[in-house]
């Protein structure tokens, strides 16, 4: 049962983050469908830096500026308006993968996965065993990437951050009505901008945790579709932090849950679903019936 | 020149330095490596026929695309769709059949492209009905219908004399009839032709093509004009799907014959990309079709002779899409008077 | 421009001029607006008063010519600047978020800051203090959008004082408000004034610049043609100013009617969200009858508009058009039956901005599913839809243009142009002439006369009180998602229809029609 939960916290940690992520860019109105390109990306350079320099702060450092940077491109582009924000979350997406594959087979000579001994990977915690004992809690703190802790650092940080700071309010303001911020005297362009790059690091920092923390190795499409089942939650939880912790915890369970059903000997190929159909099916029950009109 | 067409050049010469920056740092030479791409993707009857019979599912799923992004909606489920109807192909393929061995194939073709539908078409009525977007729906299908036709052929349809994953071979009466012997080029090929002729007929011809534009160009508008948004959606959905269906019937039934987890590769989201950078014109989109597979046979091709990964073909497109999309301006949706049909 | 007559003035242009491609938009303008002065400025639309104010407020900037404040020369190179400059803007559109609470859009970019976290009590005492000088009480924690239009616009006006604003330019501030909620406002500029801000205040109401303004100016063509102390000049020659020898409208005389066209009973809706519900709505509009619904932003208009358009919602009652009932049927049913409609918003709803006239004009459903698949152009052949284009005046307009290239008032010709190539028996359309110059605004006027002496239905939903009077047979208001009031055109005042509008019982005995 601990270990169950444990590995729940670990597979909601990507789901969080990344739906952090995606939180930002909603909010700021330049709503970055290409939050799995991002994360795929990062877990291949974090990997690839990590491996190179043998150094897990270096790994993660290379890792969270790619998925900022890209980020970056990203939201530029939407300022710029150069082109339809799905086509750009699109390209990126099929550029990570294509791109990530690639790196693959040039920097390491390999097809599919690169998996090393030499991987240093995200230190975890250790903790008393009286408080490794408590139940959930335990479960939490207890041999966990540090990620996972950052993690819900950064949910309340993002919920203060959003609610409580000038710049928050912004990022709030720009994507519901650039011009009230444009009138205020701020630019808009900016905190989009800078709302990107946020949600790239997040998005990064979600890689990361995939390539080094949760495992060590990078394989191609290894997010598998992470990023898309935390862009879902984002869209739905609309600014929620709580909700959108929640919605990470239940994903993270699901998934857990599937793993264990294919130690069960049940054809694997079900329980993967589990976590692509809890988005649909949450999707379809939650959503309430609008009126006929688009307007 | 002026300053716009330097602009224009500079885009397209970009990522054509980044591939030969890319090229350059394998262990052979840029010329060695260029004359192997070209020797594989246009040499010679046989390579041209092959660039030809590999552009057909490119060509399909990219017009699968074009259909659902000229109405508007993201038809981003063109994968699950392809592997849906490959499956469906190969199910009906390898069956024998209680119905004469004339209407195989005709009948696997239909089947595959009913289901793809199907699909989309629910894709595009929940998107529709309850407002939930379109992209995430579409995905998550994705994920569901790979896994889905991939425990079909691992456990019930499997080829018990093969390894994991596969199905049995299709019976020669479902395959397409070879055209020319000796190459892959096949009835199939007529199949892609006929497509490419209904989508432009719809598109530019009719009063539905020009209805699924002006629901692209802006859904509300179109509602208050009076226009069946919903049926509209719905129907481009199922056309689009259908011709995903028809991709993965390509696949099975003209080229591989079998369906196996993960038969599609990236054609479908290669489609993808060429419905974006044609701008989701057909005949555009068919051209560089044929360009995108020659160019990917002649990087197999370099792979070979060279250490070149045949992955970076996949790079250079994108970073070729993404610097054409950059380059040119925000043009005009293409709608009835712009048709490009001859 | 001399040295003297820049004094005492708050803020000077001197010979300020922008052009935008071959429209010379501002030509050389000095304007001069003194502290604690309410200054109207009047023109048509495209005389060049929003590009004035946006070089003000440093949103466009000036070609030629400068800005002084206070006697010093400012540079305005963004919003940013003007406000740290002492200047405010309260939009024609609203430049609140509105899902933003009250507080939130108050203190929006100027937020008082502790520990690096929003301030809320500091940032409430200050707006606070402000909103009590000027007499208005507000709710800090409301969202925006829950608010009415009047409220709305105070709130804009204490965030513009919350930013040290001591020129506060208004584009228009009456356009949504009931006459009523307008003089409250007008009342409201003349505190501000009394507290010593420069007020400029941009209106096309000639009334109200004698009510409430110091000193007007009028613009035509980008000039600045004249500034006249208000007490000094009569409305009717800033009327002949403004127009610059154009001919106004003419009140439309009540003419008896045809056949009922379109009955409406007992129509209720439920309410969602922001939407108001409509309670059992009674009306008709007969063959050849101009019938107008006005209202106050939000009290049901919107909802009893999509209603008879979409059929959306509907709880209760019934819709006849032509005794067909068609309560239940798609918008595409309703127009085969003889319903067109123009919905209000142009960008969003009535036409495509990315797409030719042509093309806007061949957009429309088909009555067999087989039609689908005849040619697109409908038989509307190039020279047909050039002829319509003549014949509406567009100007500038070529079947292939596109609909973004024209001119607000040439989008509106070309959208009725579509509307009544269906050869309709009622027409539905919602504030017509909304952001469009004088001369378009007639021409509109006239082609929905024409038909309607020709036998077609009119119902004409609008927030103009004066497009109402002068076209309508009949009005109706709607309060809270009820008519509460029904006047025939001819014989009912503004007063009438801003009580109607305020759900306060009439002020003379009401005129009931039919």
């Amino acid at each position: 049962m601990s270990s169950l939960l444990e590995s729940a916290f670990r597979l909601s940690t990507p789901i969080l983050l990344a739906g952090l992520g995606g939180t930002l860019t909603l909010l700021a109105g330049d709503l970055n469908i290409g939050l799995e390109g991002l994360m795929l990306l990062s877990a291949f350079v974090a990997v690839a830096a990590d491996y190179w320099f043998q150094s897990w702060q270096v790994g993660l450092i290379a890792g969270l500026l790619t998925a900022a940077l890209a980020g970056a491109l990203f939201s530029g582009a939407a300022v710029r308006k150069w082109g339809n924000l799905f086509v750009l979350g699109i390209l990126l997406n099929i550029l990570a993968v294509s791109a990530t594959s690639m790196g693959l087979q040039a920097l390491f000579g390999v097809k599919g996965s690169f998996s090393s001994p030499e991987i240093v990977p995200l230190p975890t915690s250790a903790v008393p065993e009286w408080l490794a004992g408590l139940p959930i809690i335990g479960s939490f703190l207890n041999q966990q990437p540090l990620t996972v802790h950052l993690t819900a650092v950064l949910a309340v940080g993002a919920a203060l951050m959003l609610y409580r700071t000038p710049f928050g309010l912004w990022v709030r303001a720009v994507g519901e009505y650039p011009l009230a911020l444009q009138g205020a005297g701020v630019s808009p362009e900016r905190v989009r901008l800078l709302a990107g790059v946020m949600g790239g690091a997040l998005c990064g920092l979600a890689g990361v945790h995939l390539s080094m923390g949760h495992l060590q190795m990078f394989s191609e499409g290894m997010t598998a579709g992470r990023g898309f089942v935390a862009l879902a939650a984002a869209i739905f939880a609309r600014g929620r932090i709580g909700l959108l912790v929640v919605l990470a915890l239940i994903f993270g369970a699901a998934e857990s849950l599937s793993i264990r059903m294919q130690q069960s000997g049940i054809p694997a190929h079900f329980p993967l679903m589990i976590p692509y159909l809890a988005t649909l099916i949450l999707l379809l029950v939650t959503v309430v019936k609008r009126r006929g009109m688009h307007v | 020149m002026n300053a716009s067409a330097t602009r224009k050049l500079a885009w397209i010469l970009l990522p054509v330095a980044l591939a030969a920056g890319l090229l350059s740092t394998g262990q052979t030479s840029l010329t060695e490596a260029a004359s192997a791409l070209l020797k594989s993707g246009f040499a010679g009857p046989d390579a041209l026929a092959a660039t030809v019979a590999r552009a057909g599912p490119l060509i399909l799923a990219g017009l699968a695309a074009a259909v659902s992004f000229r109405s508007g909606v993201m038809n981003l489920g063109v994968e699950g769709q392809v592997y849906l109807g490959a499956m469906a192909a190969a199910w009906v393929g390898f069956s024998h059949p209680p119905f004469p061995g004339w209407l195989h194939a005709g009948l696997a073709t239909l089947l595959a492209m009913l289901v793809g539908a199907t699909a989309a078409a629910a894709i595009g009525w929940i998107h529709e009905r309850f407002r939930i977007d379109e992209v995430i729906t579409s995905i998550m299908f994705n994920y569901l219908a790979v896994l889905f036709t991939a425990y079909l052929a691992t456990y019930p349809l499997k080829d018990p004399d093969r390894w994991s994953g596969t199905t049995p071979l299709v019976l020669p009466t479902a395959q397409y009839r070879p055209l020319w012997l000796g190459t892959d080029l096949t009835a199939g090929l007529v199949l892609v032709i006929l497509a490419i002729g209904v989508v432009l007929w719809l598109f530019y011809r009719t009063r539905l093509g020009f209805a699924w534009g002006l629901c692209g160009l802006n859904r509300s508008v179109t509602a208050w004009a009076g226009l069946p948004t919903g049926a509209l959606i719905t129907s481009s959905m199922a056309l689009s799907g259908a011709l995903a269906g028809l991709g993965g019937a390509l696949l099975v039934l003209g080229l591989h014959h079998r369906f196996w987890a993960g038969l599609a590769g990236s054609v479908p989201w290669d489609g993808i990309l060429l419905a974006l950078l044609a701008d989701n014109r057909p005949l555009l989109l068919a051209g560089l079709g044929l360009g995108l597979a020659a160019f990917l046979n002649g990087m197999t091709g370099a792979e070979a002779v060279t250490q070149i990964p045949s992955s970076m073909g996949q790079v250079i497109v994108v970073l070729f899409l993404i610097s054409a999309l950059l380059g040119r301006r925000q043009t005009r949706q293409a709608l009835g008077q712009e048709a490009e049909a001859a | 421009m001399t040295a003297h007559e820049t004094e005492g003035n708050w803020i000077q242009t001197v010979h300020l001029s922008k052009r935008f491609g071959a429209n010379e938009a501002v030509r050389s303008v000095s304007l001069g607006v003194r502290a604690g002065e309410v200054h109207a400025i009047i023109g048509q639309n495209g005389a060049g008063k929003s590009t004035l104010m946006h070089m003000l407020f440093g949103v466009v900037q000036p070609d030629q010519g400068s800005i002084h404040i206070k006697g010093r020369e400012v540079q305005l190179r963004s919003p940013r600047q003007a406000i740290a400059a002492g200047i405010g803007m309260v939009h024609q559109h609203f430049s609140l978020a509105p899902g933003l609470s009250v507080l939130e859009n108050i203190v929006l970019g100027a937020e008082p800051v502790r520990y690096g976290l929003i301030d809320r009590r500091r940032a409430k005492e200050r707006a606070e203090q402000i909103a009590t000088q000027l007499g208005i009480p507000l709710d800090y924690d409301a969202k925006v959008a829950s608010l009415p239009v009047g409220i709305r616009q105070r709130v804009e006006i204490i965030k513009a004082l919350y930013r040290g604003t001591e020129l506060l330019i208004l584009d228009e501030p009456t356009a949504l408000l009931t006459p009523q909620e307008s003089r409250q406002l007008l009342g409201l500029l003349r505190g501000l004034a009394a507290g010593k801000i420069a007020v400029i205040l941009i209106t096309h109401k000639l009334a109200e610049v004698m009510e409430v303004a110091d000193r007007v100016s009028v613009m035509r063509q980008g000039s600045l043609i004249a500034t006249y102390p208000t007490k000094k000049v009569s409305e009717r020659l800033l009327t002949e100013l403004v127009m610059g020898g154009q001919v106004m409208d003419q009140v439309r005389p009540h003419r008896p009617s045809g056949d009922i066209l379109l009955a409406v009973q007992r129509l209720s809706t439920m309410s969602s969200g922001r939407r108001v519900a409509l309670e059992a709505i009674d009306l008709t509009v007969r063959a050849g009858e101009i019938t107008a619904v006005v209202a106050a932003a939000g009290n049901g208009e919107t909802e009893l508009f999509e209603a008879l358009a979409h059929g959306t919602e509907i709880t209760a009652g019934q819709i006849l058009l032509k005794e067909r009932d068609i309560t239940n049927v798609p918008l595409g049913s309703r127009m085969n039956a003889g319903l067109v409609v123009l919905p209000p918003d142009r960008h969003n709803q009535a036409l495509y901005l990315m797409a030719s006239i042509a093309d806007n004009l061949r957009a429309g459903s088909v009555r067999r599913w087989w039609e689908w698949f005849l040619p697109p152009d409908r038989g509307l052949s190039e020279s047909t839809i050039a002829q319509r284009l003549t014949e509406f005046n567009v100007m500038g307009g070529r079947p292939a243009t596109l609909v973004r290239a024209l001119s607000g008032g040439n989008q509106q010709k070309v959208a009725l142009a579509r509307t009544l190539s269906h050869a309709p028996s009622l027409l539905l359309v919602a504030n017509p002439t909304r952001g469009v110059d004088i001369a378009s605004g007639q021409l509109l006027h006239d082609r929905i006369r024409q038909e309607a002496l020709r036998g077609m239905g009119v119902l004409l939903f609008t927030y103009d009180l004066d497009e109402a009077l002068s076209l309508a047979d009949q009005i109706l208001v709607l309060y809270k998602g009820a008519i509460a009031g029904s006047f025939r055109g001819d014989r009912v005042t503004m007063q009438d229809l801003g009580a109607a509008m305020l759900g306060l019982p009439p002020t003379a005995p009401k005129e009931a029609n039919g």
